[in-house]
């Protein structure tokens, strides 16, 4: 890019602006507050208080601006694409934050409003404050409704169409998924990973017979909803839902690895497995004993492990040089640890 | 000769620095990142701390693979040993029988070498039930 083009890219701030007056329809849109929250590896967010001067959104609007973060990791999807799919969930009747407009105009990263939810995400602040959580069934089972309204969101869908076409056979297409990703790692790191190895043998080995594949969030645990006066406010983070079988999310939600302070309490540190499961047949997801979730709770462990292993190679490599990310590699043995547990009898 | 403290003591002295002075004094956000700091030193001591059992590993990866010990040096044999024995577990050479528990008993004895410098606390849950 030239020195010109650089000097002529407006700020963030302007170019929000001026988009959110065009995409108002208003006189005029004037950003009084800007400032960014806690962002993650992938994304960052924007807290905005938006003054709509005209047009039919006249008013004040507490809103967030999801955008790129430089770091972005390759499986993650586009804001674009998390716009639609937040759409597609909205429109299911999941709780998340209302998607507003989507902003491709090329000046900058892309990036989307949506309306700011007000509550707490912090996992171990959920799991141990009885304050914030007073009746941890209804949470539960509200957690496991609000699934079972996202997974009622079948394919094809031609807004989603960028997801691709559903596997059919999800665990075992899964499995080979993260052979290929242990693969590549060993090839840059000369490691191998035998526990890791046997997890995936005894999950091709025992893989249930695949069901017609839905939209998943594939990140359904706590720390990624909010949680306002002790309900479900809305889940957040859709960076990487797909197509697939939907006890990959009931697994990910129940696995031990997502329990924070509460490792007693089965679903998230929230609550029991039970009133979970519950929640979801209840709002018409699939009738699921917590048995069969044990098979997608090895499943939750392997991925977890897997991307904890890819975190943990950016800032070997140097790519991009975190405490966080190189705490994360000792992460694994404790994930390996629970997979043993649950796969190999009596430890 | 080496100074005085040693590396361990220093990392020990320095993570008690971090966590007595230092992290009662931030705002939340940077006082979690005080902490990863702290949790970052500890697991460096304990690895210092760790008794090498590389050897012995190596021993019991060469009596899993059965076809003679990996070559080289430690590192070398171990990352060898280690890769072949991934590599025959995703054949399913281990799905059953006796070499399905002996291959368990090696896991299991690895994971726990590898938790005494991660996550020591892990080791210490009760055992579970499996379904």
């Amino acid at each position: 890019m030239s020195a010109l083009a650089t000097a002529a890219a407006p700020d963030p701030r302007s170019r929000a602006e001026a988009f959110l007056a065009a995409a108002c329809r208003a006189s005029r849109v004037t950003v009084e507050r800007w400032e960014r929250l806690s962002g993650g590896a992938i994304q960052e967010n924007v807290a905005i208080d938006a003054l709509v001067e005209g047009g039919p959104d006249a008013g004040r609007h507490a809103w967030v601006l999801r955008t790129d973060s430089p770091s972005a990791v390759a499986v993650s999807h586009s804001r674009r694409e998390e716009f639609e799919i937040l759409r597609a969930a909205h429109g299911a009747g999941v709780r998340v934050p209302e998607p507003l407009f989507a902003c491709a105009d090329g000046a900058g990263p892309d990036f989307f409003v949506m309306r700011r939810v007000p509550g707490v995400a912090a996992g171990h602040r959920l799991s141990k404050d009885d304050t914030l959580v007073p009746d941890r069934a209804a949470l539960a089972r509200e957690l496991g409704a609000n699934l079972a309204r996202l997974h009622r969101v079948k394919p094809p869908v031609a807004s989603l169409a960028f997801l691709g076409e559903a596997p059919a056979d999800h665990a075992r297409a899964t499995i080979e998924g993260y052979r290929r990703d242990l693969d590549a790692l060993g090839a840059v790191r000369g490691e191998a990973w035998p526990v890791l190895e046997w997890g995936l043998a005894w999950c091709r080995r025992f893989a249930p017979a695949p069901l017609p594949a839905c939209l998943l969030h594939r990140d359904y645990r706590t720390g990624n909803y909010l949680v306002h006066e002790g309900g479900l406010a809305a889940v957040l983070d859709w960076e990487f839902a797909g197509w697939g079988d939907a006890r990959e999310d009931l697994g990910w939600m129940l696995a031990r690895c997502w329990r924070f302070a509460r490792p007693d309490r089965e679903a998230g540190g929230i609550g029991s497995a039970a009133d979970f499961l519950a929640g979801y047949a209840a709002a018409g997801g699939r009738a699921t004993e917590r048995e069969e979730t044990l098979y997608w709770q090895v499943m939750a462990h392997l991925r977890w492990a897997v991307i904890a292993l890819q975190q943990a190679e950016r800032h070997r490599s140097g790519s991009q040089r975190s405490l966080e990310l190189a705490l994360t590699a000792h992460i694994v043995p404790e994930l390996e640890l629970e997979i043993l547990a649950l796969t190999g009898g009596a430890a | 000769m080496k100074i005085e403290p040693s590396a361990a003591d220093l990392l020990d002295i320095a993570r008690t620095a971090i966590l007595a002075d230092v992290a009662p004094a931030l705002p939340e956000a940077q006082r979690y990142a005080a902490l990863m700091a702290a949790n970052a030193l500890a697991i460096a001591g304990r690895e210092l701390a760790a008794p090498d059992t590389a050897r012995m590993e190596i021993a019991r990866i060469a009596a899993l693979l059965g076809d003679g010990a990996p070559a080289g040096d430690d590192t070398a044999a171990l990352r060898q040993g280690t890769a072949r024995l991934a590599a025959r577990i995703r054949e399913g050479r281990f799905d059953e029988g006796a070499s399905r528990e002996r291959l368990l008993e090696h896991l299991r004895e690895t994971t726990r070498e590898r938790l005494a410098v991660s996550n020591p606390k892990a080791l210490t849950r009760e055992p579970r039930k499996t379904p």
